[in-house]
């Protein structure tokens, strides 16, 4: 059973949703996780759910994200645990999965629609850590696969055992531009706003050549602000700095919407393509087809109206081994063919994949 | 329905051409607010300093206690669209945010009772009059105080406005965008009551952060006078003049701590009871609504049948006062820690909810270990037990949490006091009984002091 549902998951990331209808493949999700998951049972039997009465996406139990970090939501055995980070001691979300390879496969098509749409491969430089100094981070993991797949020659990781690898990354930066070789920066918003300040600290400059991109994620986590600012102003002020700081314009810059207790990943639509061929404003996350999302009001959980704001609920068939439905703590609207992030809770707590950077710095800082 | 006006203007500034919004049945009306006309208010009103310093203190007393009265009134018309407009802007059931409670605490012979107990000699007021050492001493507020209004308890401003306006100090008030009438009309009342007062009042309804217009309030200002913690007021802080007072309101929260002795079964029903009350009135969104329970270990009941007890009175309590609508990151962190600790309690951890079936309605979180939200939930109640004081004191002192400034007691009356001693020099402003605590009398030092201390300036007349 386990197995025949894998395999049907990859079939349907392999055929870009084309293999069969994702309900009916949903719903089977459902019911493999129900008996297979006996913390999933265990929850939905809380929430009075059987599912015998679960007939539509819509109706399966989401498990909010609060609740991975008390519960251990696998299908079978763990071979992999990814952790949410986090900064204020109260607890982290726990993402145990018993076989990475949805995971590998929905990240790397999916990246590649999003960000390599031209079925290129680039010199990639990963500004965060890799997964031999975070093995728990979903992030890293990720990107150790987009290296392997799409990683031209002169790839690497700029962020090491002692932070941002500052002078090394610049190096590498003026190199690429010397040689007129584009490439795709990979960054958490953190690692790159230290190193735009280190540009602007040392006047560096770099002129990437055309075809560079940059994918970064995390938004305003970790970032030092004075107070948080409204997502979309965040990502045009930060795109902003690297359009003049690194020659990366805006419509090459796309921020990525991901989380631990995910294994798909969302992307502004900019290099996918919008249907009227100009950049979205606001920016529409593209969400892959084995996800779905939807909103919910955050007072009764119940289905917003369209296109109206709340809480951002998934089901991701790539989190087949663990749980698929999830409710996230992110606000958010539809858009065409995808999502619009609106941001999270004030005073929620600073989590996701954005402070790995931050954590390394903290734990290099420490004594 | 004819328009009401959501602002109030001194005499001599003309009133610019209104914009009207409907809001339910009421159709308000508000002026574009430009940086000439925030000039213009703000001298208008400074210039009725001169009028209210002419009147006594009596005087000034009598006609404010005649306004509160006339808003006490069962058939006060201002009051009634006020509630209505707060109602309705800020989704909260009327019976929730009832106004005369808040009112009661300020009306005759209150305020004329509070003034004495702060200002002494209260003559110095009205002019010289000799101090305790015989030297001749005279007690005068700000030249102008801009009070920028909470919204999330309509009314806790009040005893603020009064006391500016008996230290003789005009006042200029920006109402928040949840309360939009209660500021204008209550101004009108004054008015009514005593032109002299009306002629000291402005209520400008600004928008936040309109750094044109707020350059010109802030200008004027003799103080400012701002609850939360919104950025706006912070941004507007941080603009304010070298030397002019900030009387801050900040983010403060309010929890009940229950003694062992106090913990009597098919006696505790009352406290539970009270508790609920604490917690809904206002729809929880006061910084005097109860957001946490500490029990104390060692009584006759065990902390989860505390909670048991405080969870059977809580649908009880939200039948009474029914829910608002409350804002989308509270719904979204209360939500959360509802699955936490639902999370925990299949985990087998030592955790409780207990939750209306359906929406926000009311929630009771229990837990051992984990410490409690750092931000109050809507219509919540985090139960937590406690060892001894000096564990109830670790539990409750954390960077990351708002400054407990009002406790409700269950208890005897050795240990109350006790409790005050612990939590006196620790931001606690008031100590009082459960089902007491939105209710705070006049007398209380809102933020550690009363307005009278932070604002008046003595000038001392020394004899040659």
């Amino acid at each position: 059973m386990a197995d025949a549902i894998r395999d049907r998951v990859l079939r349907f990331q392999g055929s870009a949703g084309s293999s069969e209808p994702f309900e009916s493949l949903a719903l089977d999700v459902f019911a493999h996780q129900h008996g297979a998951n006996p913390a999933y049972r265990a929850w939905c039997d809380g929430a009075g759910v059987a599912p015998v009465t679960v007939t539509t996406v819509a109706a399966i139990p989401a498990v909010p994200v609060a609740a991975f970090k008390e519960l251990e939501f696998v299908c079978g055995t763990p071979a992999a645990e990814f952790r949410t980070s986090g900064t204020t001691g109260t607890g982290r979300g726990r993402h145990f999965l018993p076989d990475l390879e949805p995971y590998r496969a929905g990240a790397l098509a999916h990246f590649a629609r999003c960000l390599l749409p031209e079925g290129w491969k680039l010199r990639t430089l990963v500004l965060a850590p890799p997964p031999e100094l975070r093995p728990h981070s979903s992030l890293s993991r990720m990107l150790g696969w987009v290296l392997e797949a799409h990683g031209e020659s002169g790839s690497g990781w700029f962020v090491g055992a002692s932070g941002l690898e500052r002078d090394r990354l610049a190096e590498a930066l003026l190199d690429a531009q010397r040689g007129s070789v584009p490439v795709l920066i990979a960054a958490t918003s953190a690692a790159l706003g230290a190193f735009l300040d280190y540009c602007d600290a040392t006047g560096l400059r770099v002129a990437l050549p055309g075809g560079s991109r940059l994918m970064d994620t995390g938004g305003q986590k970790g970032a030092r602000l004075a107070a948080p600012l409204p997502a979309e102003a965040f990502q045009a002020a930060l795109y902003r700095r690297v359009a003049g700081t690194l020659g990366i314009p805006p419509e090459r810059c796309v921020n990525e919407y991901g989380m631990t207790e995910l294994c798909s990943q969302a992307y502004d639509r900019v290099l996918a393509g919008t249907p009227q061929g100009t950049l979205d404003v606001p920016r529409i996350k593209l969400p892959p087809p084995w996800l779905a999302v939807s909103v919910v009001d955050p007072v009764t959980l119940e289905p917003v109206p369209a296109g109206a704001s709340g809480l951002l609920r998934f089901v991701d068939l790539a989190n087949v081994g663990s749980v698929a439905a999830v409710l996230t703590e992110d606000f958010g609207r539809l858009g065409q063919d995808g999502f619009i992030l609106e941001g999270r809770p004030r005073a929620s707590e600073a989590r996701g994949c954005g402070l790995t950077f931050e954590e390394l710095q903290a734990v290099v800082a420490a004594p | 329905m004819m328009p009401v006006r959501g602002y109030w203007l001194p005499p001599g500034v003309e009133p610019p051409p209104g914009r009207f919004a409907t809001l339910g049945a009421l159709t308000i009306e508000t002026p574009e607010v430009t940086p000439a006309l925030a000039l213009s208010t703000v001298f208008g009103a400074a210039s009725g300093r001169g009028a209210i310093a002419a009147m006594s203190t009596d005087a000034i007393i009598r006609a404010l206690d005649a306004a509160v009265a006339a808003w006490i009134a069962p058939d006060s018309e201002p009051r009634r669209l006020a509630e209505e407009a707060y109602v309705e802007a800020a989704g909260v059931p009327r019976v929730t945010v009832p106004f005369v409670p808040l009112l009661e605490a300020c009306a005759s012979p209150h305020l004329k009772d509070w003034v004495r107990a702060e200002v002494s000699p209260v003559a110095a007021l009205d002019g010289f009059v000799a101090g305790p050492d015989g030297a001749m001493v005279r007690a005068l507020g700000p030249r102008l105080a801009v009070h920028v209004l909470p919204g999330n308890v309509p009314l806790v401003w009040l005893p603020t406005l009064l006391a500016c306006l008996v230290m003789r100090t005009p006042c200029l008030l920006k109402p928040a965008r949840e309360d939009p009438l209660t500021a204008a009309l209550f101004a009108a009342t004054v008015a009514a009551k005593s032109p002299e007062l009306g002629a000291a009042l402005a209520v400008l309804p600004w928008t936040g952060g309109d750094e044109r217009v707020e350059a010109e309030v802030l200008r004027g200002a003799g103080a400012l006078i701002a609850y939360g913690d919104d950025p706006a007021i912070v941004s507007l802080a941080r603009r304010l003049p070298a030397g002019v007072p900030f009387v801050a309101h900040g983010p403060r929260i309010a929890v009940g701590v229950v003694a062992r002795e106090a913990q009597n079964p098919g006696r505790f029903e009352a406290v539970a009871a009270a508790a609920a009350r604490d917690a809904l009135l206002y729809d929880g969104r006061g910084c005097l609504s109860l957001s946490a329970v500490f029990v104390e270990r060692g009584g006759l009941m065990e902390p989860g049948e505390v909670v048991t007890s405080i969870a059977g009175a809580m649908p009880v309590a939200a039948t009474a006062l029914p829910a608002g609508r409350p804002d989308r990151d509270t719904a979204a962190l209360t939500q959360s820690w509802r699955a936490r600790i639902r999370a925990r309690m299949q985990a087998g951890k030592p955790s409780r909810c207990a939750a209306s079936p359906r929406g926000l309605d009311w929630t009771v979180l229990y837990d051992e270990e984990l410490p409690m939200p750092a931000v109050p939930l809507y219509r919540t109640v985090w139960i937590a037990p406690f060892r001894d004081y000096a564990d109830l004191t670790m539990k409750t002192t954390r960077t990351d949490l708002a400054v407990i400034h009002a406790i409700a007691f269950a208890g005897p009356d050795a240990r109350r006091r006790e409790l005050a001693e612990v939590k006196a020099g620790a931001g606690l402003t008031r100590l009082t009984d459960f089902g007491k605590l939105q209710t705070p009398p006049l007398a209380w030092p809102h933020g550690g002091a009363s307005p009278f201390r932070r604002l008046l300036n003595w000038t001392r007349l020394e004899s040659r």
